[in-house]
């Protein structure tokens, strides 16, 4: 696991864990995120993704799905279900693009991004929603996508 | 062609057994080929041959053709599926005939004049007949296996496209965004030179083309197998663009284009899936700047439409010498004649957009400019209700029907419609569509997958599927939950010129959600009040 933090003026404020298990990703997405002023938490696999959701208190995950220690969509569901993390933002990045996958972020109020040479414009553009938080919907109710 | 038969052996069932035998002597005569029939009274008397196949032929005698004498073809068939069945009547007619045959007899004769001969002649054509119903019973079977190997092999062709273009995008984001990163100077400290933030240019361009690639192979398949799942709602163009447009001006820097974009952030909203729109918006700028003359211009810009049903965007650029067989190039790219299987590179590439264009309920349209270049004219649908349920119905729904709802919030104390609208939109699946008509009123279209499909229990399954979405975000809420009362409203189908809205609308039931009790669905005018929340906080 890595942490980094970076601030530029116009930075947003907040921590964002990226789990995936790609570990060039999580530079590329950690360097990204670090030039929005953000603190990163970046992990390998969903169950340390989990308990990273739990003591990082992140504002906002990325979730990629397929990943040794679980399937991603499977932890967004239990970050869903558990009651501190019920309303953390999540990301699902993934490149799968079937109607099922897609549904399955819809019902679980998690973004749908696909991975792709464009991923990152449509993940910044999530984060500045999301972060800082007073624009939150309220709790347990679905994000806009 | 069957080569003749020498002989013809099978049963004689007729309840007048002395007909029967008369009828097996008068068959039995010297002849070719010869006839040799078994008497039996009834069809039970022969059952032990019938089902050991032992006769190619029933003559099936029977006074008049109603129900009982029908069966007993059913029962004959039922004990031998590939005999020959020949009715003989005694009281005929053309009605009874057909229902002869409808029940597997391969002809009915009626029994009065009926000489030998022409009898003999029936047999024979009625055998012909049954041998070419089970030849086309045999290669119907071997067609419908065919039919199946083929499906399997496809579906396996499509998990592999899926799972090889899935394995694609982690090391096409990753090669991407570290040439960006290299490019906009976030990593090391020397500063690039022009000739290294050139070729980083061109890899974040190739690895973006891959991308594209990558994007259509799947489109293609998706749109092949008719699985492409789309989610219909509004967004304005100005972001679509925004998402594409660091991408595309490196690309015309590649190319050495200039790439102007004029989207006026104040136009009205689209109307359409925006991943679909982002794919259509890419493909046609990705083929105008590849075939702009270096130094040329790339032009982007959207104004509404003359009519206010469309946003138009022009898509245009720059070509001093145009190639004689380009106008039929476009069109041919265009067509909806050419299969996508057929079609390579930008081809495909606008193909694939002129596939989605026709989903997300558009036009697409293409221009060559004799001496200036190629204009792509795409319209995209605003937020219109009744144009897009015509449009639906025209385009895409065809034959079969349209359930169509309208949904109206009845609790004017309640002012949360984003917050209902989001909700109804979780419910949707895949090419539903809804539309919010104005304060308070939606309109549901989904279609129907066959033709017989009842239009209400389309409805009843959607507001099923709300249900269970509201009980799932009130479960979140703790003790904020979100009470709401909701009016279904059962429409009649959309006609094919667009018209929907019935003399008397009936109210098909009320949903009402409120923090005391759970959802309940009262009955058509049974709009009982309910505890609401006046100030749905969110």
């Amino acid at each position: 696991m890595q942490a980094s933090q970076e601030s530029s003026p116009e930075t947003l404020e907040g921590t964002i864990l990226i789990a995936d298990d790609d570990r060039w990703l999580n530079t590329v997405l950690e360097a990204r995120c670090s030039k929005l002023g953000l603190t990163v938490v970046a992990v390998e696999d969903a169950l340390t993704a989990l308990s990273s959701a739990d003591f990082a208190n992140p504002d906002l995950v990325i979730l990629d799905v397929e990943m040794p220690g679980g399937n991603g969509l499977a932890a967004c569901e239990m970050i869903r279900t558990a009651p501190e993390t019920a309303n953390i933002p999540v990301v699902i990045l993934t490149g799968r693009t079937d109607a099922d996958t897609i549904q399955r972020c819809r019902n679980l109020n998690a973004h749908y991004v696909q991975k792709g040479t464009d991923a990152w414009p449509q993940i910044e553009l999530i984060i500045r929603k999301e972060i800082p938080s007073d624009c939150y919907a309220g709790p347990g109710f679905p994000h806009a996508r | 062609m069957s080569s003749p038969v020498s002989s013809i052996n099978g049963f004689i069932v007729d309840p007048d057994l002395k007909y029967g035998q008369d009828l097996r002597a008068s068959l039995a005569r010297d002849h070719n080929p010869s006839i040799n029939l078994e008497c039996c009274k009834t069809t039970s008397q022969c059952k032990d041959g019938l089902r050991q196949s032992k006769g190619a032929l029933v003559l099936l005698g029977m006074d008049s053709i109603e129900t009982n004498d029908l069966d007993a073809i059913s029962r004959v068939r039922a004990m031998n599926s590939t005999i020959t069945i020949l009715v003989l009547v005694n009281r005929y007619d053309e009605f009874a005939a057909v229902q002869c045959v409808a029940r597997g007899a391969q002809d009915c004769l009626f029994k009065q004049g009926l000489g030998a001969e022409a009898l003999r002649q029936a047999i024979v054509m009625s055998l012909r007949r049954q041998r070419v119903v089970r030849d086309l019973t045999s290669r119907h079977a071997s067609l419908a296996d065919q039919l199946a190997r083929h499906d399997e092999r496809r579906q396996q062709n499509q998990r592999f496209i899926r799972t090889v273009s899935h394995d694609f995008r982690t090391p096409l984001t990753v090669i991407s965004e570290f040439a960006s990163l290299l490019q906009e100077g976030l990593v090391g400290e020397s500063t690039l030179d022009g000739k290294q933030q050139h070729f980083l240019r061109v890899i974040s361009d190739r690895s973006n083309e891959l991308n594209t690639m990558v994007g259509n192979l799947l489109d293609a398949t998706k749109l092949e197998s008719h699985c492409l799942p789309l989610w219909r709602k509004p967004f304005g163009l100005a972001d679509a663009i925004a998402m594409l447009e660091s991408n595309l001006r490196n690309k015309a820097a590649v190319k050495q284009v200039a790439l102007s974009v004029d989207v006026d952030q104040k136009l009205p909203q689209v109307f359409a899936d925006k991943d679909s729109v982002q794919r259509i918006l890419n493909n046609l700028l990705a083929y105008a700047i590849h075939s702009c003359d270096t130094g040329g211009i790339v032009r982007f810009a959207a104004v509404k439409g003359k009519a206010g049903k469309d946003l138009v965007i022009s898509i245009s650029n720059t070509q001093e010498t145009i190639d004689p067989d380009l106008e039929t190039w476009l069109a041919e790219s265009l067509s909806r004649q050419i299969p996508l299987s057929s079609c390579k590179g930008h081809a495909l590439s606008l193909k694939i957009a002129s596939e989605l264009t026709l989903l997300n309920l558009g036009e697409l349209q293409a221009e060559v400019l004799p001496g200036c270049g190629v204009e792509l004219k795409l319209a995209i649908p605003l937020v219109h209700a009744d144009v897009i349920a015509k449009r639906f119905k025209q385009r895409l729904a065809k034959n079969n029907p349209v359930a169509i709802a309208e949904i109206r919030n009845v609790d004017d104390r309640c002012d949360c419609d984003d917050e209902i609208n989001a909700l109804l939109n979780l419910a949707l699946k895949p090419n539903d569509l809804l539309i919010q008509v104005s304060q308070g009123r939606s309109r549901l279209l989904i279609p129907a997958e066959e033709e017989a499909s009842c239009l209400e229990d389309l409805i009843s399954a959607y507001r099923n599927r709300f249900e269970e979405v509201l009980a799932d975000v009130n479960q979140r809420r703790g003790n904020e939950k979100l009470a709401i009362r909701l009016e279904f409203e059962l429409l009649n189908q959309v006609t094919d010129e667009g018209n929907y809205e019935p003399a008397n609308p009936t109210p098909i039931g009320l949903l009402n959600g409120s923090p005391e009790s759970p959802l309940q669905f009262a009955a058509a005018g049974n709009h009982e009040s309910v505890v609401t929340n006046p100030n749905c906080t969110i």
